[in-house]
């Protein structure tokens, strides 16, 4: 249950979060925008270190795949992963061309579908776990790794699972950017993608160019990353959660114009895009993907991961919490074998909270189990793509490794590949409350801090905003107290005049100065008060 | 001593027991050198804003302003504008901010904002000479209070005040001062208001009226002692006895004075009889009518001393180290802001009773006008317009205990600030230096205060809000709001506002002013002084721009951000 929770307060939560960012823009001035898009390119740089973090080795390679989706600095980084497997899909590259139009399609389809699966996508991956029969047909077809085609062709038919089975397959490059993208852009659609802001933020990109649209995806990396960060510290795992939250909202503005526009523009973005989409699950992919088994992994990573990541929450303990979830799932999967898409979606959001969540306490683990998981996985990965419940269960099974926890949660299995178990435990504090809080301030705050162009954008527009107000109060008092004097003493009229029968300097100087004088500054904390209100909201959101 | 003296000394000591019980209260509470300093950041924002209040309403507020009123009229309505303008001075530029730098003093925030020592140590100096020059007339004003409500002697009244003040100190430490602020505030109000209120009751009945070209009358017959030299004037011929010296001349008889300015040397003896216009010190409007209208006054450069002297106040009260100092009881910059704006809401309103006692004062107390002891008008009021009785008695005793109210909480608060600073930056030690470090930091002020002649309110407040404006103002508002500042320029505009306007101090206290111009700087120096400081900060620092501390911006930004980022970091 907690898992559905999970799942849909993420699509509704980020809904708010995009809507609210978009209006503060709108509200405020036009730098806000600015000031958005360069937390997004920080966030893209942030989330590119929490890579960085988990694959040092991949991260040459990852880099220079990131490098051209740029744009989706932190998609490319997980898409580097899913792209070492790649090489094996390249047949699918080539594919991926043809499939990512079909994407779009697909991916407006499912972006509806997510929408209305937030909740089912979570369980989705659950029930696929369940159901892995009924999801196994569907998903069998895409689980080959070329799958990822079949899976194109299914998804086309079951949009959703289509995306998920994508990003298995594709490998590598069309699944996986789909992958997340849809994640995404479920997210985005589901939450916020009515949300003009972040709709308009990934449009505007969008058109622009391509990297610019994968770039709005980048901050979904982002969120992982900031999630990650939160991860990293001691609470990791409240402020995963709250990243994830974050991310999901984010993501999910942002990227529904990237998948789209990926699936449009990007052979080349393929490759990003798959890492979109193996970029969640992917980063132990990519760490998975060095290995290349990791490829087909990745995207079974990532469905199981989904499933996992919001069962893992949701449920604390892992075996019951997979069986929990499964049931919870169950229903929902059954609601939606479309889920299949779901859980594509799902499975990259949860994917990023899962990297996120690896990047902190399970990071290293998971670097290297992933690795070797994900090379079981990538054979699951494969399979999964067709068949992602049963096979990532499989997986997960197969694995062994995660251990018993892992076959309770599959899921979380190919999600944490590496360590998961535990990051599964801790994980589900973090998802349920104190994401929003905690884990948006620290990065926003870091970034402020660290004098990056953004943070030192945001200072200076503070400091300035709140120096024009004092000085606009400062002026009218000295206006006042400086013409005063002068005027009592150049027009002695004004002194000689009465009112009600008291003289005007001591109506004015004796008793109405005082009220005039608290007014103002009563008036002034109310507005400075505002600014750095505007600033809080601004750096936290 | 008569009955009012004793109603009055009364007054006063239940102000002092009540004030060491509040305080003793607050001393269980105590138990940590942090509670000492900054009373643990648990003070609500009415208690502090009342505490805050009460430790700015000094004697200056409580009996300058009044005497003030009496002597200069309209035109002395400026002054308690300027000092209520430096608290939106205050909330503007330096309150939330202050807050959040963590700093407790000015040095600490030296330190914090430009991480010198060697500016640490000029700020500690010029904390010092501030604070002692702020408690020298607050400690002369409890002489006075206790000359003018008892027969007693003026060295008693400053060493009486002094000793309660560094045993409230000593005994309690802030936490304790805090309630007993916020608790003299309301009584100094209270003070204030009642009296007020009875004057005005026969004031409304009264048939006389300000409205007349006629200077005051002497309502009785009265003996004027001149302890300084003096310049008196008169509209009116007036007819006295004089045994002394008189425009240079040695007389010792009856006098006839004419329209005009008599000057009359310290130890004259001067005796008016009753219904006889009262001769004014020279420079303050002499008719009622002129008193009532501004500018009338026959000072030099009138104009430039109110803008002086608006500068001085509201640029000089972030200076004060007993002020600055509250705004670290408060929890957050927000919370500073607010209590800086109630701060303003009760000191305004105390200042407007301020004012209407000032000019009742006018009508029943004409006679200070003479002896150049205007200030205590307000003590002086109850008796002058009620008469003898007990009901005049009680109120006498009412604003006794609201001036030993008005003496106690600024001199407190002052050696709390000054007694901090030492502790901090001089001793270095532990809590129990504390209790030395207030010892020292009283004791000088009133070995000064025993030794110097006293003067007015109105003279040696501003000139101390013109050192802390000339100084602190500089350093605060360039260091929040101007990331170019360094240390040494900051460094050299304090020693360069600093110097100049302590110098001015100095002549003005000991020295016998020159005419015109010069003698209006020194006499109103801000007005030159803080420009002075502004710009000699401003281009020594752009000369030293590559000293320029390399994490500004991260430390301008913890000042401006709001707490709820988590940015700043309050010390134990």
């Amino acid at each position: 249950v907690s898992t559905h929770v999970d799942g849909a307060p993420p699509s509704v939560a980020p809904g708010d979060p995009d809507d609210g960012e978009p209006p503060v823009p709108s509200a405020g001035m036009g730098s806000e925008w600015v000031r958005a898009e360069m937390q997004r390119r920080m966030a893209a740089n942030r989330s590119t270190r929490g890579r960085h973090a988990r694959a040092a080795e991949a991260a040459a390679a990852r880099r220079r795949d990131d490098d051209p989706p740029i744009t989706a600095a932190g998609l490319p980084r997980r898409v580097r992963p899913a792209r070492p497997a790649v090489p094996v899909p390249p047949p699918e590259p080539a594919s991926p061309a043809d499939l990512p139009e079909n994407y779009v399609p697909r991916h407006s389809v499912q972006t509806p579908g997510p929408a209305a699966e937030p909740a089912a996508p979570i369980s989705g991956p659950i029930p696929v776990m369940r159901p892995p029969a009924g999801r196994a047909p569907a998903r069998p077809a895409p689980a080959a790794p070329e799958s990822a085609r079949p899976a194109a062709a299914g998804l086309a038919p079951a949009g959703p699972a289509s995306t998920g089975p994508a990003p298995a397959a594709p490998a590598h490059d069309s699944a996986p950017a789909e992958a997340p993208d849809t994640g995404s852009t479920t997210g985005r659609r589901a939450h916020g993608a009515t949300a003009n802001g972040a709709g308009a933020n990934g449009a505007h990109r969008a058109p622009t160019d391509d990297g610019p649209v994968n770039r709005p995806s980048p901050p979904a990396g982002r969120l992982p990353v900031r999630r990650r960060r939160g991860s990293g510290p001691g609470t990791p795992l409240q402020a995963g959660d709250e990243p994830s939250g974050a991310s999901w909202t984010r993501p999910g503005t942002i990227v529904p114009p990237d998948p789209a526009r990926r699936l449009g523009a990007p052979p080349e973005a393929l490759g990003a895009t798959p890492p979109w989409g193996p970029p969640t699950a992917s980063p132990p992919r990519g760490v998975a993907a060095p290995v290349r088994p990791a490829d087909g992994p990745p995207t079974g990573t990532p469905q199981a991961p989904g499933p996992e990541a919001v069962t893992v929450r949701a449920p604390a303990a892992p075996a019951p919490g997979t069986r929990t979830d499964g049931t919870a799932d169950a229903p929902e999967a059954p609601s939606a074998p479309a889920d299949a898409e779901a859980p594509v979606e799902v499975p990259a959001e949860t994917t990023d909270e899962i990297t996120d969540e690896i990047p902190g306490g399970v990071m290293d683990t998971p670097t290297a189990p992933h690795p070797v998981v994900a090379g079981q996985r990538a054979t699951l990965s494969g399979r999964v793509v067709g068949v992602p419940l049963p096979r990532t269960s499989d997986h997960t099974r197969i694995p062994a490794r995660p251990v018993a926890p892992r076959p309770v949660t599959p899921r979380n299995i190919p999600v944490i590949g590496t360590a998961p178990p535990e990051p599964g435990s801790t994980r589900v504090r973090v998802v349920l409350s104190e994401r929003k809080g905690v884990a948006r301030p620290v990065r926003t705050i870091k970034e402020v801090q660290e004098g990056t162009p953004v943070g030192e954008l945001l200072r200076r527009d503070l400091i300035r905003s709140q120096m024009r107000v004092t000085l606009r109060f400062a002026a009218l008092t000295l206006l006042v107290l400086g013409v005063l004097p002068a005027v009592f003493a150049m027009l002695p009229v004004v002194g000689h005049a009465r009112v009600l029968g008291v003289g005007v300097p001591w109506v004015v100087l004796g008793i109405l100065m005082y009220p005039f004088l608290v007014g103002l500054a009563w008036r002034y904390t109310r507005v400075a008060e505002r600014v750095e209100q505007n600033f809080a909201d601004h750096v936290q959101d | 001593m008569s009955t009012s003296g004793i109603v009055a000394l009364v007054g006063i000591g239940l102000v002092g027991v009540a004030s060491a019980v509040i305080g003793s209260i607050g001393v269980r509470v105590a138990r940590s050198t942090s509670d000492f300093l900054v009373a643990s950041r648990t003070v609500g924002p009415v208690a502090n804003a009342s505490a805050i209040s009460g430790e700015y309403l000094s004697a200056a507020s409580f009996l300058g302003i009044a005497g003030l009123i009496l002597r200069e009229g309209a035109d002395a309505l400026w002054f308690p504008i300027a000092f209520t303008t430096g608290y939106l001075a205050l909330v503007l530029f330096v309150a939330a901010p202050l807050r959040r730098s963590g700093a407790y003093t000015v040095p600490d925030f030296a330190v914090a904002r430009l991480g010198s020592d060697g500016l640490r140590r000029l700020c500690t100096v010029f904390v010092l000479v501030i604070g002692w020059l702020y408690l020298l007339p607050q400690l002369q004003g409890a002489g006075l209070a206790l000359t003018t409500l008892t027969a007693l002697p003026a060295w008693s009244g400053i060493a009486g005040a002094g000793l309660v003040v560094v045993l409230t100190v000593v005994g309690g430490g802030m936490r304790s001062i805090t309630f007993v602020q916020a608790f003299q505030y309301w009584l100094k109000l209270t003070a204030l208001v009642v009296p007020a209120v009875f004057v005005m009751g026969l004031f409304i009945s009264d048939t006389r009226s300000l409205e007349r070209d006629t200077a005051p009358d002497f309502r009785a017959e009265t003996t004027v002692d001149v302890r300084t030299d003096v310049v008196l004037q008169t509209p009116e011929p007036v007819t006295l006895i004089a045994d002394g010296t008189v425009d240079g001349v040695r007389v010792d008889g009856p006098t006839l004075w004419a329209p005009g300015r008599h000057e009359v040397d310290a130890g004259t003896e001067l005796r008016f009889a009753q219904g006889v216009p009262v001769p004014t010190v020279a420079g303050a409007p002499t008719t009622d009518r002129q008193w009532l209208e501004m500018g009338t006054g026959d000072a030099e450069y009138e104009l430039l001393g109110i803008y002086s002297v608006l500068i001085a106040g509201a640029l000089g009260t972030m200076g004060l180290p007993h002020v600055l100092v509250r705004f670290y009881t408060n929890p957050d910059g927000r919370a500073a802001r607010r209590t800086t704006v109630a701060v303003l809401a009760l000191i305004g309103g105390f200042y407007i009773v301020t004012v209407l006692v000032g000019v009742l004062s006018r009508l029943y107390t004409p006679e200070l006008l003479s002896t150049g002891q205007s200030d205590a008008a307000v003590l002086l009021i109850p008796a002058a317009a009620l008469g003898q009785g007990w009901t005049a008695w009680l109120l006498g005793g009412l604003v006794a205990a609201g001036t030993a109210a008005a003496f106690l909480s600024t001199s407190s608060g002052l050696v709390v600030s000054l007694a901090g600073v030492l502790f901090t930056d001089v001793l270095r030690g532990r809590w129990k230096d504390f209790r030395l470090a207030a010892l020292l930091s009283a004791v000088l002020p009133i070995a000064l205060a025993l030794s110097v002649t006293r003067l007015d309110f109105a003279l040696t407040v501003p000139l101390v809000f013109a050192v802390a404006a000339s100084t602190f103002c500089p350093l605060l508002v360039l260091g929040i709001w101007w990331r170019g500042l360094t240390a040494r320029g900051a460094a050299a505009g304090v020693l360069v506002g600093g110097v100049l306007s302590t110098a001015a101090v100095l002549a003005s206290l000991f020295a016998r002013l020159p005419a015109g111009l010069p003698g209006l700087v020194l006499y109103r120096p801000a007005i030159v002084t803080v420009p002075a400081a502004f710009l000699t900060m401003v281009i020594v620092s752009r000369f030293t721009r590559s000293q320029a501390p390399g994490d500004v911006d991260a430390l301008l930004l913890r000042l401006h951000a709001p707490e709820r980022l988590g940015l700043t970091h309050d010390r134990a």
